[in-house]
């Protein structure tokens, strides 16, 4: 079977990736198929987003090889794109169905099984539902009309077999919703599971399981953008949670998942909505390291008032030198390079008098505010 | 003449002085020079070259406070850090400082919604584990000062309860250790538009509860935050930390924990030094220790938790995890293969318990049976209790530290949770916040006819607790607030009763009174 990427590294400890983006669901409302899902499962709709954010995730892991605790070795990458959907997916791409999904499942623990320094990334991005467990809809769901749910995947049960595989670090992204409808409060979905549950198998050293919403929430996404979920979590990665650890910029399990609810709302911070992270994380270990990361700054001036009249002069970040020195209007927001600096704000009318502050950019955001007298 | 920065943590509320706050003192390449756990009113000095430093203070419930200091030559420079602005109540700091909370909530209790919105407590009863409606205990100081008293505070963005459940008793096994028998409870909120829900509550020590108007998106969301937590703010913040998957931090304490009683390592002993006064700190530090991995530390103490303490699902359900970390260490060995009948039969027990106190315990139990069913140990009673605890699952909030759940009854949870008025016939219960008029009329508090005054508007309470102002009739205080565009009119708090010149809230407030 192609796969997206192959560094060719084989047997030698590296990052295996199976990203999995489903916008395309024949038997739901707008789908390619005649037959439509009955109405128990409420109004599913096509999907814009999974694709794009499957590939998005893909193509951001394929442009950051390095920085994890092994380089880069594999990607497999599954999409399913609406039928109306000006997606195009690339080639070595095979769609989502349910059977592709296991078979590739089985092929990636595979790759993951064979080194225990593998890191294994699993990501999800498509429609979801929940009941006892989490359940990923494939892009056949309900083509069995008699089990529609031979179309899904049940997630933690699924998750709980795949901590048998050797690597160490198994890290699981899921981007979709956890609602429940009426009709599923009926009868117990009989979903399928990848592999089978061995209680002698140990928990892997390094979890790091996490859902973009909580129970019976929604994950959401633009329409043709990348879902909010994922946008944190390329950010976080990137080092939006990055932590300094002596001379390096650390992404850490813990922090991504302790933090990644804050990057969310950055994400989405426009419109106000708050989505919640549900997160597992056993010992926080390193993910990666990044460069300097950046940092949202939002500086304001107190009272208000002041901010029409300030000038403001950054200086940073500390201590090179020359410092940038930007001149801009207050209030002032926008992406700085983490680091200390040195703000001044100048009054050329008004009652306020010339004012100068420190402060420290630190991931994920900063909000300053000077004090004007 | 030494130079640095003179840390002061800043907050007020009661018996918050133990939770824990990691202050780093950062240079300006952002390298920590200075990490350090310190309580939430301490001050300490730290000794630094003169330049400019990042001062950071994180709290378990994800809140960071930061502060630039430049720092002179010979001198001390002031850091005074305002722990308390993350808590619009000093009375409510031990849940914003521990427990992930958004403190940006926005909505509030005078919103129509809220309006008969009730708590109660139940009981579970050994040993056939029926769940009844009771009174909040009343229970001797367990230093025999007298009795605990049950405190509220009311806020129109959360309302603080404290009180004490039942005092440890115990009796001794035939095998000479001590057993203790506590009831297990629940607290309960609901309202005619409130789907109910149930929150498991700790036994045998002080608890503390939070209910305030969520912060979250409301539609699927529960209307409610309701937070349970005991007056252990150390388990509490551990709690927290590992609720929010932060693990780094949780780590980093526990080890400082464990060195400032002068051990290489925490070990369960330490951290749950208390154990026998305090089973629920016991089952948050065993919880820690199972997602550390750090199954080895838990030494015979899991054994104990499950064995003392038969009310609590949470110590039977840890030792089943050490257990199967023990049977794991078997694979790929030779000789006989140990049986997973005992583990099976750790998690049938805590099934048979009741409700896990904490959401990691209801994880960890469904993951359990599934390996159980796995094994075709046990395979009816196995199923059966999946059956039970998947219901629980199903309705169950994980994102909330303490197990939460919509059902009508502790009992009866249920995706589909029930909404509406309390029946008094099932026993004592207390409105939250605003009282409905028709409820104080019942109890005789209010009459049909009563004239509510607010500066510039005078409303007449009719017989069907509704009211009449300026020949407008309104359902609610709430709905007359929104018709006239006046948030202040909202809460009885606004309101006085013209013929006994007293605040309509103060009239009502034996309604809001904890029963007891």
């Amino acid at each position: 079977m192609p796969l997206f990427h192959d560094a060719g590294r084989k047997k030698r400890p590296s990052v295996h990736a199976l990203i999995i983006g489903v916008g395309g669901y024949p038997r739901f409302a707008g789908g390619r198929s005649r037959v439509r899902l009955d109405t128990r499962f409420g109004r599913l709709n096509q999907l814009t987003s999974p694709p794009r954010s499957a590939q998005a995730f893909a193509r951001w892991l394929l442009a950051n090889p390095s920085g994890w605790q092994a380089p880069l070795g594999t990607i497999d990458l599954l999409i399913s794109p609406a039928p109306s959907d000006t997606f195009s997916a690339p080639r070595s791409v095979r769609p989502a169905t349910i059977e592709n999904i296991l078979t590739a499942f089985g092929a990636w623990h595979d790759r993951c099984n064979q080194h225990a320094d593998n890191a294994a990334v699993f990501y999800f991005c498509g429609h979801g539902a929940e009941k006892d467990e989490q359940y990923l809809l494939a892009e056949d769901f309900g083509a069995d009309a008699n089990n529609p749910w031979d179309g899904a995947l049940a997630f933690d049960t699924t998750r709980q077999v795949f901590h048998g595989c050797r690597a160490r670090s198994q890290y699981f992204f899921v981007d979709a919703c956890r609602s429940i409808t009426a009709g599923m409060l009926r009868y117990q979905p009989r979903a399928r599971v990848w592999g089978t549950l061995d209680w002698e198998a140990s928990e892997c050293e390094y979890d790091l399981t996490m859902k973009a919403a909580a129970r019976n929430e929604l994950a959401l996404g633009p329409k043709d953008g990348v879902a909010y979920f994922t946008q944190a979590l390329i950010q976080s990665l990137e080092g939006a949670v990055a932590v300094k650890q002596g001379r390096n910029w650390v992404v850490e399990t813990g922090q991504l998942a302790g933090r990644i609810n804050y990057v969310l709302k950055l994400v989405k911070a426009s419109e106000g909505y708050r989505q919640r992270c549900k997160s597992v994380v056993s010992v926080s270990a390193p993910i990666r390291t990044v460069s300097t990361p950046m940092v949202r700054l939002v500086l304001n001036c107190n009272p208000e008032l002041a901010n029409k009249l300030a000038q403001l002069r950054c200086e940073g970040p500390l201590p090179p030198d020359q410092p940038v020195v930007r001149t801009v209007n207050s209030p002032w927001s926008g992406d700085i390079a983490a680091g200390m600096y040195r703000v001044k704000a100048d009054f050329l009318k008004g009652k306020y008098r010339h004012q100068e502050e420190y402060f420290t950019a630190y991931p994920p955001s900063h909000p300053a505010r000077l004090e004007c007298k | 003449m030494a130079s640095g920065i003179v840390v002061q943590l800043a907050a007020h509320g009661n018996e918050i002085d133990n939770v824990p706050v990691m202050v780093e003192i950062l240079d300006q390449s952002l390298q920590a020079q200075w990490q350090a756990w310190l309580r939430a009113q301490e001050a300490r000095t730290f000794e630094l070259r003169p330049g400019v430093f990042g001062v950071r203070a994180s709290l378990a419930s994800g809140v960071v406070f930061e502060k630039s200091v430049e720092v002179r030559r010979g001198q001390m420079t002031d850091c005074r850090l305002p722990l308390h602005d993350a808590s619009p109540h000093e009375s409510n700091e031990w849940a914003y400082f521990t427990q992930p909370i958004d403190a940006v909530g926005g909505q509030k209790f005078t919103e129509h919604r809220y309006l008969g919105l009730w708590i109660r407590l139940w009981e579970r009863l050994p040993p056939q584990g029926e769940w009844r409606v009771v009174p909040f205990p009343v229970v001797e100081h367990p230093d025999h000062r007298g009795e605990v008293p049950i405190e509220a505070r009311w806020a129109a963005d959360g309302v603080n309860y404290s009180f004490r459940t039942h005092p440890a008793f115990f009796r001794w096994s035939r095998e000479g250790e001590a057993i203790h028998d506590e009831q297990q409870y629940a607290v309960q909120v609901g309202g005619p538009m409130v789907p109910w829900k149930c929150v498991a509550v700790p036994t045998g020590c002080r608890v503390e509860i939070l209910v305030r108007p969520t912060a979250a998106p409301l539609g699927r969301t529960h209307p409610l935050d309701v937070i349970v937590s005991t007056s252990n703010v150390k388990a509490a913040a551990l709690l927290g930390f590992v609720q929010r998957g932060d693990m780094a931090l949780a780590q980093s304490w526990t080890q400082a924990w464990a060195e400032s009683s002068g051990a290489p390592e925490l070990t369960a002993e330490r951290l749950l030094a208390k154990k026998v006064w305090d089973p629920p700190a016991a089952a948050v530090g065993g919880y820690y220790l199972l997602r550390a991995r750090a199954f080895e530390r838990l030494h015979d103490w899991a054994n104990n938790l499950a064995n003392w303490f038969p009310w609590m699902a949470d110590g039977a359900i840890i030792r089943a995890w050490q257990m199967i970390a023990d049977l794991r260490r078997w694979r790929g060995r030779r000789g006989r293969k140990p049986s997973f009948e005992p583990v099976c039969l750790r998690l049938l027990e805590a099934v048979d318990r009741g409700v896990p106190l904490y959401s990691e315990g209801l994880r960890l139990l469904r993951e359990g049976l599934l390996l159980c069913r796995s094994t075709g140990v046990n395979k009816s009673a196995v199923e059966s209790a999946l059956k039970i605890v998947s219901t629980y699952v199903e309705a169950s909030d994980p994102t909330a530290a303490a197990t939460t759940f919509t059902g009508s009854t502790p009992d009866r949870p249920s995706s589909r949770p029930k909404k509406g008025p309390v029946d008094i016939a099932e026993g004592p219960f207390a409105y939250v916040h605003d009282v409905p008029l028709a409820a104080a009329m019942e109890r005789g508090l209010l009459k049909p006819g009563d004239i509510l005054t607010a500066p510039g508007r005078k409303a007449r309470i009719e017989s069907d607790g509704t009211l009449t102002s300026d020949r407008r009739q309104y359902a609610t205080l709430a709905h007359m607030a929104a018709a006239l565009h006046d948030d202040s009119l909202g809460s009885d708090w606004a309101w006085k009763v013209k013929h006994k010149n007293e605040a309509l809230g103060s009239v009502v407030q034996p309604l809001r009174e904890l029963p007891r």
